[in-house]
């Protein structure tokens, strides 16, 4: 079961910034589904069997993107 | 053949730089995937956090971090595994551009495929119903619809899929861009077309005409992609300026390690480093000339053409050429601290940030596309409800001509692209802008501020008159002057040595200094005094025969320096700082283009005097004290001027924040670059000018683009609604010549819509470019080598 999941992520600035993040949840064996760096969200897609949805917030914070109110 | 006499090497003074001093160590990581200064601070963050890192300092114009760290906690893998965390890649050293470039150049070639498929099959399947019109070959219908639905519906996907996956993404969020209006206009035509094709008899039920658009809709996507085509080679065009300071970055250096030359990458290259530069061969990094002499050519850093010769002790900038000498220099500053590197990052972000006029033109394109939705509905309902029969078809024909003709791209385009060729073109003369903000205020200015040391001056007191008495000649004074001024630091005395360069100067026993007043010395026997009037009134020795000059020199803002030998009055030197050679072209060019000039100084009065009446400035505000030069510049601005301050960039900052353009002349000072406006890297006050002169034209070239914009708009919109069909109907039918323009009854074609469309993006890009074109003011006045003297030709010598 693919789970998404929805996340508002303030320091979110460009269009880089979500390439990061793509990235990072790639590294991770999630996907990015949507990224709007005006709004600042971010939509990410994962299996809860291989990465879990706290792995993945841990993940983003260590790259100083941490996910703020959804 | 004795080998013994040669000289033995001397030792290489500085430790050698790969040792590790106690526990540090330095790399250079290239980064893929920064944008921003976000992306940059993300990176120094994470990477700062790993244990053992001392110091990390990225670039985002190099793309390249820098980091300090202790090998003994942390390595190479480490480092490179944080910037992954940060969601960066660290890329092979030593890839070159090439890479970037093949991928754009990937890029366009797909535009131009899709954009000539789609051109070709739409343009072909105009010109075949024509022709079984005309040749009356009666083609099944049926079977035509078909075949041409088959044909055209993968390569509407094909072509048009940039356009549909950008209008799905924002659609996703409930907004919409002008990808939306056209992925609609299109989805419209080819509907209609697909529904009278798959189900003819429940169409014409509803009492529309059986008629496809499927060539429409793939001469709409041809001529958008076409658009977009051109604009990838027009952007490719505006960031020329970039391109070409990216290229200049230096690669190879001779660097000498253990007493070796060995050829290193540029960027491997450290502080300290000692570097030979043969003739012809770029200069690597910034530093410091250590032995040799050469003329070098640094035009690609200041846009000045004339070579700067080189001695020991000299600046050496990375990127410019090593003329006819070989030089060795010391590496001063490396990487992301060298000059070019800083100008790469500053023209990079001043062409990436946005000009307050642009706001004008975003806030209209946010509202634009909705606005643009409403009228179309508007008047999609109108013409089903009142027009000509076919009214549905005629409806959505209109609808799709709306779409396509209202694209706001030329209003994004207007501002971004003049803002980039404009700062670039700024960047190729030396004149570098902070951002578009400052590009924008350069063309209100009104008044120039200039500071006077430094600026109109070459801030260099130098020897401008000498006055001998009882039979001295010029040299001779000199002569002793400088004898004894040799012992001296004082920097009048330093001028007067410079004078006698060429004089062969005696030797000075028993030197003795007087503090505030001179110098006293025994030189060829005679006792030589060096000063000012107070030191020769002390010793007792009449000066009176020099008070005409005296008072001349201080009407002129000279320092006088007075000579006595053996008790009696020999000559005076007149020192004073000097013009440089192309100020007084500078402000007589400014005042030529109907603007205020302002001398600006904490000199006194006759001198501030004597300088605004040698280069013909308007105003003179003298003896005011640095930490007042900005409450100045705030009082000219409250008269309701504009204010440029051109300064060094070190001593006025605050008058620099506070001027509505500061411009710094700093030649890529980090301090010039952090206060100023624009930073002039050619030491020239009439880089003001130039500043001024890009600023009014980018101002001048998006004022053209958004009405050019807007107007357009303005215009197509209500012809795209239907305007000229109530007019047909009065005058009569569409005249044959404008058939291609209106059809048959008056409505616009929506083909023509999309070229009209993209002519419009177009013909923006294209004015932009233009700034390319555009010739800076650059007199080339006096050669620039040597200061010229201030003040009148030097008199007759007074008679004692």
């Amino acid at each position: 079961m693919t789970e998404t999941k929805t996340l508002h992520i303030p320091a979110i600035h460009c269009e880089g910034c979500i390439e990061s993040i793509q990235r990072i949840v790639e590294r991770k064996g999630a996907k990015l589904d949507a990224g709007d760096h005006e709004t600042k969200n971010v939509t990410i897609s994962f299996e809860p069997d291989s990465v879990s949805a706290d792995e993945l917030v841990t993940a983003l914070s260590d790259a100083d993107f941490e996910p703020g109110e959804a | 053949m004795s080998e013994a006499s040669l000289p033995s090497p001397a030792p290489v003074p500085e430790p050698s730089p790969k040792q590790p001093s106690g526990s540090s160590e330095h790399v250079i990581l290239p980064i893929e995937g920064m944008f921003c200064a976000a992306c940059v601070l993300r990176i120094e963050k994470v990477v700062g956090r790993v244990d053992g890192v001392q110091a990390v300092s990225v670039n985002l114009a190099s793309e390249r971090a820098s980091i300090d760290f202790d090998p003994a906690t942390a390595n190479e893998a480490d480092l490179v595994a944080a910037v992954e965390r940060a969601g960066y890649d660290v890329r092979e050293l030593n890839i070159d551009d090439s890479e970037e470039e093949a991928l754009k150049v990937a890029e366009r070639r797909s535009l131009l495929r899709s954009a000539s498929i789609a051109l070709v099959v739409g343009w072909g399947t105009v010109l075949a119903t024509q022709i079984n019109t005309w040749a009356d070959l009666n083609w099944d219908r049926d079977a035509l619809f078909i075949s041409l639905l088959v044909v055209s519906s993968p390569l509407l996907v094909f072509s048009g899929r940039g356009i549909f996956r950008a209008a799905w993404r924002v659609g996703r969020h409930g907004s919409s861009d002008m990808n939306t209006l056209i992925a609609l206009g299109v989805i419209a035509a080819y509907g209609y077309s697909l529904a009278a094709t798959v189900a003819p008899g429940a169409f014409e039920d509803a009492g529309l005409k059986r008629e496809i658009f499927y060539q429409t809709a793939l001469i709409i996507v041809g001529a958008v992609m076409l658009g977009r085509y051109f604009e990838a080679r027009a952007k490719g065009k505006t960031s020329l300026a970039i391109r070409r300071l990216l290229d200049l970055r230096p690669r190879l250096a001779r660097v000498e390690r253990d007493g070796e030359e060995i050829e290193l990458p540029a960027e491997q290259l450290v502080v300290g480093d000692l570097i030979a530069v043969r003739p012809g061969e770029q200069i690597p990094v910034d530093g410091v000339v250590i032995e040799g002499q050469s003329g070098v050519d640094e035009s690609m850093l200041t846009g000045e053409s004339l070579p700067v010769d080189k001695a020991p002790e000299d600046q050496l900038f990375g990127a410019t050429l090593n003329g006819s000498g070989l030089l060795r220099m010391r590496a001063t500053q490396v990487g992301a601290e060298t000059v070019l590197a800083r100008i790469i990052s500053l023209v990079e972000s001043a062409q990436g940030s946005k000009a307050p006029v642009q706001r004008l033109a975003d806030r209209v394109a946010s509202i634009f596309v909705p606005v643009v939705l409403i009228i179309t509905l508007a008047t999609f309902v109108l013409w089903w409800a009142v027009g000509p029969d076919p009214a549905l078809t005629f409806a959505i024909l209109n609808a799709v001509a709306i779409l396509v003709v209202a694209c706001p791209c030329a209003l994004g385009l207007a501002t971004p692209t003049a803002v980039m060729v404009g700062s670039g073109k700024g960047a190729e003369h030396g004149v570098l802008f902070r951002s578009a903000e400052a590009l924008e205020r350069a063309h209100a200015v009104t008044a120039v501020v200039y500071d006077k040391t430094g600026t109109l001056t070459a801030g260099r007191p130098a020897v401008t008159e000498v006055v001998t008495f009882g039979g001295n000649s010029r040299d001779d004074l000199l002569r002793l002057a400088t004898s004894v001024e040799r012992g001296s630091e004082h920097a009048l005395a330093s001028a007067v040595v410079a004078a006698a360069a060429e004089i062969e100067v005696a030797e000075a026993t028993d030197f003795e200094a007087v503090a505030g007043k001179g110098a006293r010395a025994q030189v060829e026997g005679c006792e030589v005094l060096v000063g000012n009037v107070r030191l020769l009134d002390e010793a007792g020795i009449a000066t009176s025969a020099a008070a005409d000059s005296l008072a001349d020199f201080a009407k002129a803002g000279q320092t006088p320096i007075l000579v006595a030998v053996d008790g009696a009055l020999a000559g005076m030197i007149a020192v004073a700082d000097t013009l440089k050679p192309s100020a007084p072209l500078a402000v007589q060019a400014l005042r030529r283009e109907g603007l205020r000039t302002i001398l600006l100084t904490g000199d006194t009065d006759a001198t501030a005097r004597a300088i605004a009446a040698e280069v013909g400035i308007d105003e003179v505000l003298s003896e005011v004290l640095p930490e007042d030069k900005a409450a100045t510049i705030a009082r000219l601005q409250a008269e309701g001027e504009v204010v440029a301050m051109v300064g060094d960039g070190i001593n006025d900052a605050p008058a620099l924040a506070m001027a509505d353009l500061g411009i710094a002349m700093g030649g890529g000072t980090d301090v010039a670059i952090e206060t100023a406006d624009v930073t002039l890297m050619r030491d020239d006050p009439r880089g003001a000018l130039q500043a001024i002169q890009v600023g009014r034209s980018t101002m001048r070239i998006i004022r053209q683009n958004l009405v050019w914009a807007f107007g357009y708009n303005i215009l197509l919109i209500p012809i795209a609604a239907g305007l000229f069909y109530p007019i047909f109907q009065e005058i009569g039918p569409v005249p044959g010549g404008l058939g291609w323009l209106f059809g048959e009854v008056g409505f616009f074609e929506p083909i023509v819509a999309a070229f009209a469309m993209t002519m419009s993006s177009l013909s923006v890009m294209a004015n932009s470019l233009r700034l390319n074109r555009l010739k800076l003011r650059d007199d080339p006045g006096p050669p620039a080598a040597g200061a010229q003297p201030v003040g009148r030709s030097i008199p007759a010598p007074a008679q004692s």
